[in-house]
């Protein structure tokens, strides 16, 4: 009889760990779910944010939205560091007339984001008008 | 000893004090530096390796090491705007329809936060895409992320250069 209650009793704190443990695994994949879902909405607000102000040209606003280590690649192949992005920019070398994305994919790896998109924009290079269209991945 | 005197060695022994404070706070701050820049040197030469690896394997088609050196959220971008996942890009190399003719790479930049590394080059590389054959010299930014002790590259994208 007593080593019956004793096993009923190990099944029983058995079922419950087990209980807990799920419990806890499940709680955890929502956590990371919404963690995950909160960096993407910060992600868009940033990208919805650059996409005004490289309309305005706001180079004081780019200066905080851009990394000082930025590697910027425009259309035709050219890698731009920060300084040259914000002094193209700020002296009207570049203008965006028109600027949207869409097709958004996120890849988090834990303060890494990879955000994919299209593009498709008017913009006016070194007095050339440009209508582009295209993909890009962009880390942070 | 008299107080004036007293009082003129307490203060040599003070700034002493302050000089070696100071002399170890700028020794510790080059230490850290110089630790950071072979740091950030040692993953430049890690990375460089993995690239290295992956253009052998893709050239190969060894698919064991591919699947090793990508990660499973790989986006890749390929000069035709094209964006493949890691099924997608490996079959591309698996059924030859991606083939590396000649490797030629160079003008590397490195960035480094952590565990993520953002190389930028330019590749003069001859590749069969599809049964044609391109030459044309591109720009490629890679992100590699280090998971498990393993470095992948977890995206890509190359741009034609328009002038060149």
């Amino acid at each position: 009889m007593g080593n019956k209650v004793g096993l009923m009793c190990q099944v029983l704190l058995l079922f419950a760990a087990s209980f807990l443990l799920v419990c806890s695994s499940a709680g955890q994949a929502e956590q990371g779910d919404k963690s995950v879902l909160q960096t993407e909405n910060e992600m868009l607000k940033i990208e919805q944010a650059r996409d005004q102000v490289l309309q305005q040209r706001d180079v004081a606003l780019l200066d905080q939205i851009y990394s000082d280590q930025l590697v910027f690649v425009n259309t035709r192949g050219h890698l731009f560091t920060k300084a040259q992005r914000l002094a193209d920019l700020g002296a009207g070398k570049v203008e965006y007339f028109s600027y949207n994305q869409d097709g958004y994919v996120y890849d988090v790896y834990g303060d890494t984001v990879v955000m994919t998109g299209q593009t498709s924009s008017v913009v006016k290079f070194q007095g050339r008008s440009i209508n582009s269209r295209g993909s890009s991945p962009m880390s942070t | 000893m008299q107080n004036s005197e007293y009082r003129y060695m307490t203060k040599v022994r003070d700034a002493a004090l302050l000089a070696f404070m100071v002399l170890g706070v700028i020794c510790s701050v080059f230490a850290q530096d110089s630790t950071k820049h072979e740091s950030d040197a040692q993953t430049q030469k890690e990375i460089l390796a993995v690239d290295n690896e992956r253009y052998e394997a893709m050239k190969n088609r060894d698919m064991a090491a591919m699947d090793r050196l990508h990660a499973d959220g790989l986006v890749f971008i390929n000069t035709k705007g094209r964006m493949l996942n890691k099924a997608e890009y490996l079959e591309e190399v698996r059924s030859g329809a991606l083939k590396f003719l000649s490797v030629e790479t160079d003008d590397y930049h490195f960035y480094t936060y952590g565990d993520t590394v953002i190389m930028s080059g330019r590749a003069k590389s001859v590749v069969e895409y599809h049964g044609l054959v391109n030459k044309k010299p591109r720009r490629f930014t890679s992100v590699f992320i280090k998971m498990q002790g393993q470095w992948r590259l977890v995206a890509h994208q190359a741009t034609l250069i328009a002038d060149e």
